[in-house]
């Protein structure tokens, strides 16, 4: 005895199969092809179903898809060469450091540059300090040092005249 | 019953390019679809040679997929400019891409279209919210300007049913009617099951029937 081994489809899954694949049973899930082709064979309904969604699909074949224009295809081309030219282009490397007195002093070993860096303020602090301690407390005959007291008699000046602005009580 | 699909190669854009031509008006069972040529392991290739340095293999990806993404978008999006503007940048992506590409681990085209349909779900949101700031939905005057010439009050027709299914069931349609791709594929594109594939193309298509039954005589010419 042979066995029929072609499930079968009912007409409600049929039409369920054609509305959603439309007409062209090929394109239907494989399990599904042959049951349908069976089914459509013996059932007027089925083929009418069949008909239904060839409709369907007449009406959409209507809307063809765009052609793309050569000025579209002409972007796209560039769009991969520009990507492709900057694949291409060598990665910039930083300039090397110009070498200045300290470095060639001290090298260029990043652990010294910190070190360099609070060198360089206790020096500066240094200098300055020593410099306007001498200006106020024995100022020099030079130029430089009598600017510097015109700047300290004038900041008195201004205190004065604050007195004088905003009367005595303003120093109480 | 078979329409046969003829193809034609498309003026100007390279010999790859084919066009789809049916016969009937009707049809119950086609032909088997025309080969497109989008072999998934050519393209691993020439997506690779790209990367290596290759430009004929950008042009051959390009006359490829170019037309189905762009066909993609336009049916999407409804709008000639925007369209072409989601198929640039999808195909941006691919050559930005190409030196990450993993041969054999997905298909090409099927990732294509996953970022295309996503480009186009992005301008379909800031479309939703522009109108809900009462700016106006952008108009396709050249595909509004060709309708009038063409007299082709058929396409306005269709075109308008489609715009007003729901974005996944627009997409479905799409890949399965127009691109005829498998549930499978359709699914991973999608970001859905194949179940939901199936329930979205039969409520879409459902919905499509009741909307233009009343203009049958006049889409069909009978």
């Amino acid at each position: 005895m042979v066995m029929d081994m072609i499930s079968t489809m009912t007409t409600d899954e049929f039409e369920e199969r054609a509305m959603a694949y439309g007409a062209r049973i090929d394109g239907w899930p494989e399990e599904d092809r042959a049951p349908a082709r069976a089914l459509l064979a013996e059932s007027a309904v089925a083929r009418e179903m069949l008909e239904e969604a060839a409709s369907l699909d007449a009406m959409l074949d209507l809307w063809e898809g765009p052609q793309p224009s050569n000025a579209l295809l002409g972007r796209v081309l560039s769009d991969a060469a520009l990507v492709a030219g900057e694949a291409r282009a060598p990665v910039p490397t930083p300039a090397p450091a110009r070498e200045g007195w300290l470095s060639r002093l001290f090298g260029n070993t990043p652990v010294f540059r910190p070190g360099m860096a609070l060198a360089a303020c206790l020096a500066l602090g240094f200098v300055m300090g020593t410099a306007i301690e001498d200006s106020v407390i024995a100022p020099s005959s030079s130029a430089g040092a009598a600017q510097e007291i015109g700047v300290i008699d004038f900041a008195f000046a201004m205190e004065d005249d604050s007195d004088l602005l905003l009367g005595p009580e303003a120093l109480l | 019953m078979s329409t046969g699909i003829m193809t034609e190669p498309v003026a100007g854009f390279g010999k790859g390019w084919i066009r789809r031509r049916q016969g009937g008006a009707t049809m119950v069972e086609t032909a088997d679809a025309a080969s497109i040529g989008t072999d998934a392991d050519d393209d691993d290739a020439l997506i690779v040679r790209f990367a290596a340095g290759d430009q004929s293999a950008a042009r051959l990806l390009t006359e490829r997929h170019l037309g189905r993404v762009l066909a993609l978008a336009t049916r999407m999006l409804r709008d000639t400019a925007e369209a072409e503007d989601v198929a640039q940048e999808a195909m941006m992506r691919a050559w930005r891409n190409a030196a990450k590409w993993e041969p054999g681990r997905a298909k090409f085209s099927t990732w294509l279209h996953k970022v295309a349909l996503n480009l186009c779900y992005d301008r379909l949101r800031k479309r939703k919210s522009a109108s809900l700031d009462d700016v106006a939905e952008p108009v396709d005057d050249r595909a509004s300007a060709q309708d009038g010439l063409e007299a082709d009050e058929r396409l306005t027709v269709l075109k308008g049913a489609i715009a007003a299914l729901p974005e996944r069931q627009r997409a479905a349609i799409q890949l399965r009617h127009f691109e005829e791709r498998g549930n499978d594929e359709t699914a991973e594109i999608l970001g859905v099951s194949v179940e939901a594939v199936e329930s979205l193309l039969s409520r879409g298509r459902r919905a499509l029937r009741d909307k233009l039954a009343g203009q049958r005589a006049l889409l069909l010419e009978e």
